[in-house]
């Protein structure tokens, strides 16, 4: 093969001597490493390898017939790597493939076709890009219904199923009826879900927390064992970065994703981009990306969300493994390495690991370092407390690391939720598999924008109402497979965050109104043990939870923030706005996008995160 | 560091945690249990010779006003510190139940003692010599017969101090959690809490500075995690009484068992001063750890000294009594903050042939004075 390319010019002696001593080191193709070393391009290697093979070599998305071929769909294309494009003029279907046509693999298609195919060689990305244009809205239908035609139950396509509905009425028939009876006994036994809701929430997040903080001394990965990783033991990861409407920072993404510690010819990253987007595209390709940058175009039509775009993406997937990242994330550049470690010395069971997700923006303003506050307390504490009991972990949105079995077993994500990532975590659990979580932080972005904070909340907080009314549809099935450990920390966390949220200004209006009013005035609402639970949820759930949060900055060693942690209350107050808004969409516009506009901050990631993330 | 390999095959912090020994659950129970029953029987003994706890007595009329699921909360400054009231409720007043209940968070705060002496490596003969100042002679017992919110305000004590040390040296804020909700529960506890809790926040810093932390961001985000969970408890009470009570203060106006400065500031002092150089000369085991630190590594006794300073100024304010207390922190100081770190055959040997003497003196001390510690150790003891 490399005599072949240094006979036909493509490459030079010396430049095959040295691939070939990197292909010895790694166990990979020589081509594969002449294109990560950018001495050869796709296009000319699967020419050279056409010739080598005596195939035609066709650039398949400039043919425009398209042969019709019956059993032959999107699913069976993408699997088995071949796709029929049009017939000769003898009639024999013309058959495009991207790998050496094997016996095995004639016989194959042949079968499938039930007729004697006649095969041509197409480059992996053409083909790639042809099977878009050709089953472009097959691939849509897949990507957008998948998860609901496959499993009703698991997608949030619908709100609520009939029976929650009648439940819902029920409830507020009875409600409305005990209003009428008895207004007293009603609001007092509102302030008791209340007081008890956040009492739950809040303490099963320090519960968690204290648990979490117990794992910091243990080390997750060994630095021995990562080091000692060879290259040619490397499986192929794939990266998805779905991105829209992100042409002021698209071009970033090469350099902060260029920094991966992984060999770039086992490395497939496809930048996801909408269809209409156009702006986001050009950028993106004026940027040059390397070889293994690849993008994929996402079918426009409903719902036009993040986990439609991902799960196109999980179509073309090639890699063992596979992550999420956004556009402009800098993870730690040995974090595939620690994710790879981390499946190979779990089991199968194994579906997802989870980086930690932290902020390079963090001093930029007050909303930035609460926000950096908050993912310091989550990520460090509260997942891995929930991985210590072995519990539902919601995934973060960026940095979750897939077994991409496992994950096309699941069904990859509902694009009807929009919060689709927490969704799968939780999901996962509920068919019996695992998250867990691995000692590598990805920098971010924070919010600078109040307006922009609510909106990105509002859909976070309405993805977890959705998660939970979903996997509450059938709480049997979910105690009987997950465990009743596993079900309740789910409804802690997932469903009582929402609910702390909520129950967060009518707290503040009771501490307000103690100031200005006699115990006596109020004491015909929070009588007895009531008042109890209110004072209790005031003076301790609201402490121990800036507690945490001042933890988690002292931890990341961020000392500035950690009287910030003080600030918490009035953070949360924004929170109660964005979960009142999510309430509401949730009953209007269910499957709406709230979309974060990225790329707002002044700050250079480069200059603010750890110099081991420099890269 | 730990190393086990994998995030997902089980992993075990509580394998790994320093203050685990022994590390065999059932061990470390049995261990507790073995150092809380000699407190049970001496508890019994004590009921049995007819002696009056006053403390005890004190604390279960303190409980006795808290009203479960009241509405009007009139009482609540009254009731400060409100976790040990509410104990005492719990208990029913009974002063021997406080006494039991003693015996157990002495199970668990000696086997924690213990397991300090076994992490800093001083062998079993001078870990057992240490320990056994506490558990043989007079004061401990009588504190946990006698005064359950001063014993568990000592146990506290432990905790947080056992936690800011590997808080700040280690940077494990697993520790700076408990080191700071243990303040946070002492000062709910015992009255005199809160003191110790600024102390160990004026301590802090210099601990951080030892472990290569400096700079008053760190300095300030040390004291702000240690002092959070007390500040915010004291807050929180004094806005409840506040809202509730005519009085808010009144129950911290009360918080002393003799009143504030007993005997006037000039007269408290001296006699803080003079107990405290007792304690000091009954506590051979500080006394040669700090001048074998004084000698070696001056800048390592800030530290105790301020821990000392705050012990003088608990004792100056009335917040402490005499009655064994000082002589027990000082020793739980010197496990905690003094002990040598892997100590040579020769310092061992040092370490058991100290606390022998501090056991012999703190027999005689009891015996042969006429204090209240001694009159109930006779009044046990049956002499």
């Amino acid at each position: 093969m490399g005599d072949h390319l240094v006979d036909r010019g493509l490459v030079s002696k010396a430049t095959l001597d040295a691939a070939e001593r990197v292909a010895a080191d790694s166990g990979a193709y020589i081509g594969q490493v002449l294109i990560a070393l950018g001495a050869l391009d796709s296009a000319s290697l699967t020419r050279a390898l056409a010739d080598l093979w005596g195939l035609p070599y066709v650039v398949p998305t400039r043919i425009t017939e398209a042969l019709d071929a019956p059993g032959v769909d999107v699913g069976r294309v993408l699997g088995e790597q071949w796709l029929p494009l049009e017939r000769r003029g003898d009639g024999t279907p013309v058959v495009a493939v991207v790998d050496e046509p094997t016996p095995p693999r004639r016989a194959a298609i042949a079968a499938a076709l039930g007729e004697e195919p006649f095969l041509v060689l197409a480059d992996r990305w053409d083909f790639q890009q042809a099977v878009l244009d050709r089953y472009g809205s097959d691939l849509r239908e897949r990507a957008s219904l998948g998860l609901w035609g496959r499993s009703p139950s698991q997608s949030a396509r619908t709100v609520l199923v009939p029976w929650q509905r009648v439940a819902l009425v029920v409830a507020l028939v009875l409600v409305v009826l005990a209003a009428v009876a008895d207004l007293r006994a009603v609001v007092v036994t509102f302030s008791v879900v209340v007081g008890l809701a956040f009492l739950v929430g809040t303490g099963f997040k320090f519960w968690a927390s204290l648990r979490g903080a117990r794992m910091e001394h243990v080390t997750r990965t060994d630095a021995a064992a990562l080091a000692a990783l060879p290259d040619q033991e490397l499986p192929r990861y794939t990266v998805l970065v779905p991105v829209y409407k992100e042409a002021n920072i698209v071009a970033n993404l090469i350099g902060n994703l260029g920094a991966l510690d992984y060999p770039a010819h086992l490395l497939e990253v496809l930048i996801l981009v909408e269809e209409d987007d156009t702006e986001t595209r050009a950028a993106a390709e004026a940027a040059h990306p390397p070889a293994h940058f690849r993008f994929i175009t996402v079918p426009a039509g409903a719902p036009q969300t993040k986990p439609k775009a991902c799960n196109v993406g999980l179509e073309f997937a090639t890699g063992e493994y596979l992550v999420i990242y956004d556009a402009e994330d800098k993870p730690e550049p040995d974090q595939l390495k620690k994710a790879v470690l981390a499946f190979r010395q779990a089991g199968e069971d194994l579906v997802c690991v989870q980086a930690a997700l932290n902020y390079f923006n963090a001093d930029e303003n007050p909303l930035t370092r609460m926000f950096t506050l908050e993912y310091s307390f989550w990520f460090d504490y509260m997942l891995p407390g929930l991985e210590y009991g072995r519990l539902a972990i919601p995934l973060g949105g960026t940095s979750n690391h897939f077994r991409v079995s496992g994950l096309r077993r699941l069904g990859g994500w509902d694009p009807y939720n929009v919060t689709e990532d927490a969704d799968l975590g939780i999901r996962a659990s509920a068919e019996g598999l695992r998250v867990g979580v691995i000692d590598s932080t990805t920098y971010e972005e924070a919010n600078t924008s109040y307006p922009n904070f609510v909106r990105q909340r509002s859909r976070w907080i309405k993805g977890y109402m959705q998660t939970t009314l979903v996997h509450l549809r059938q709480p049997f099935r979910l105690v009987r497979v997950a465990g009743l450990r596993q079900t309740l920390s789910f409804l802690f966390l997932v469903g009582g965050t929402p609910a702390t949220f909520l129950a967060v200004p009518l707290l503040y209006a009771v501490f307000l109104a103690s100031l200005l009013l006699d115990p006596q005035q109020l004491s015909f609402l929070f009588p007895g043990w009531v008042l109890w639970l209110s004072l209790f949820n005031l003076g301790v759930g609201s402490a121990l939870m800036i507690y945490v949060s001042m933890m988690g900055a002292f931890k990341r060693r961020r000392y500035g923030l950690v009287l910030w942690g003080l600030a918490n209350p009035a953070y949360w107050l924004l929170h109660s706005v964005a979960a009142y808004k999510a309430l509401w969409q949730l009953v209007t516009k269910p499957h709406y996008w709230e979309k974060t506009a990225h790329g707002l901050t002044g700050v250079s990631a480069a200059a603010h995160v750890p110099p081991t993330v420099r890269g | 560091m730990a190393s086990p390999a994998s995030p997902l095959p089980r992993t075990s912090p509580r394998r790994y945690a320093a203050d685990t020994w022994p590390t065999a659950p059932a061990a470390r129970w049995g261990l507790r249990i073995a150092l809380a029953l000699p407190f049970v029987a001496v508890a019994l003994l004590s009921r049995a010779a007819g002696w009056v706890p006053a403390a005890d007595e004190a604390l279960a009329d303190r409980g006795a006003l808290v009203q479960w699921g009241d509405s009007g909360l009139s009482w609540i400054a009254q009731v400060f510190p409100p976790l040990s009231a509410a104990v005492a409720a719990l208990l029913g007043g009974s002063t021997l139940a406080m006494s039991l209940l003693a015996a157990v968070v002495l199970g668990f705060t000696l086997q924690r003692l213990t397991a300090v002496l076994v992490r800093e490596g001083l062998g079993p003969w001078a870990t057992a010599a240490v320990i056994g100042t506490l558990v043989l002679t007079p004061p401990l017992y009588y504190l946990a017969a006698n005064d359950l919110v001063s014993l568990l305000g000592i146990a506290l004590l432990v905790l947080a101090l056992d936690g800011i040390a590997a808080f700040v040296e280690q940077r494990s804020t697993e520790a700076g959690f408990r080191a700071g909700l243990a303040l946070g529960v002492a000062v709910m506890l015992d009255p005199g809490a809160w003191l110790y809790a600024l102390t160990l926040a004026a301590v802090a810093p210099f601990f951080a500075r030892r472990a290569g932390r400096s700079g008053w961001r760190a300095n300030e985000a040390t004291v702000a995690v240690l002092l959070f969970p007390a500040v915010a408890a004291v807050a929180f009470w004094l806005y409840a009484s506040w809202w509730f009570s005519a009085d808010p203060l009144g129950g911290l106006e009360a918080a002393t068992p003799a009143g504030w400065l007993p005997g006037g500031a000039g007269a408290s002092a001296a006699a803080a001063l003079r107990q405290i150089a007792l304690a000091l000369l009954a506590a051979p085991l500080v006394l040669v750890a700090s001048t074998v630190r004084a000698v070696r590594d001056p800048w390592s006794l800030i530290a105790p000294g301020i821990a000392l300073v705050g012990l003088y100024l608990s004792l100056w304010l009335g917040l402490r009594e005499a009655a064994g207390q000082t002589w027990i922190v000082l020793t739980a100081l010197y496990v905690l903050l003094l002990a040598p770190r892997d100590p040579g055959p020769r310092r061992r040997a040092a370490i058991v042939v100290a606390a022998v003497a501090q056991l012999a003196i703190g027999w005689l001390v009891v015996l042969t004075s006429g204090g209240t510690l001694g009159v109930w150790a006779r009044a046990v003891l049956g002499g």
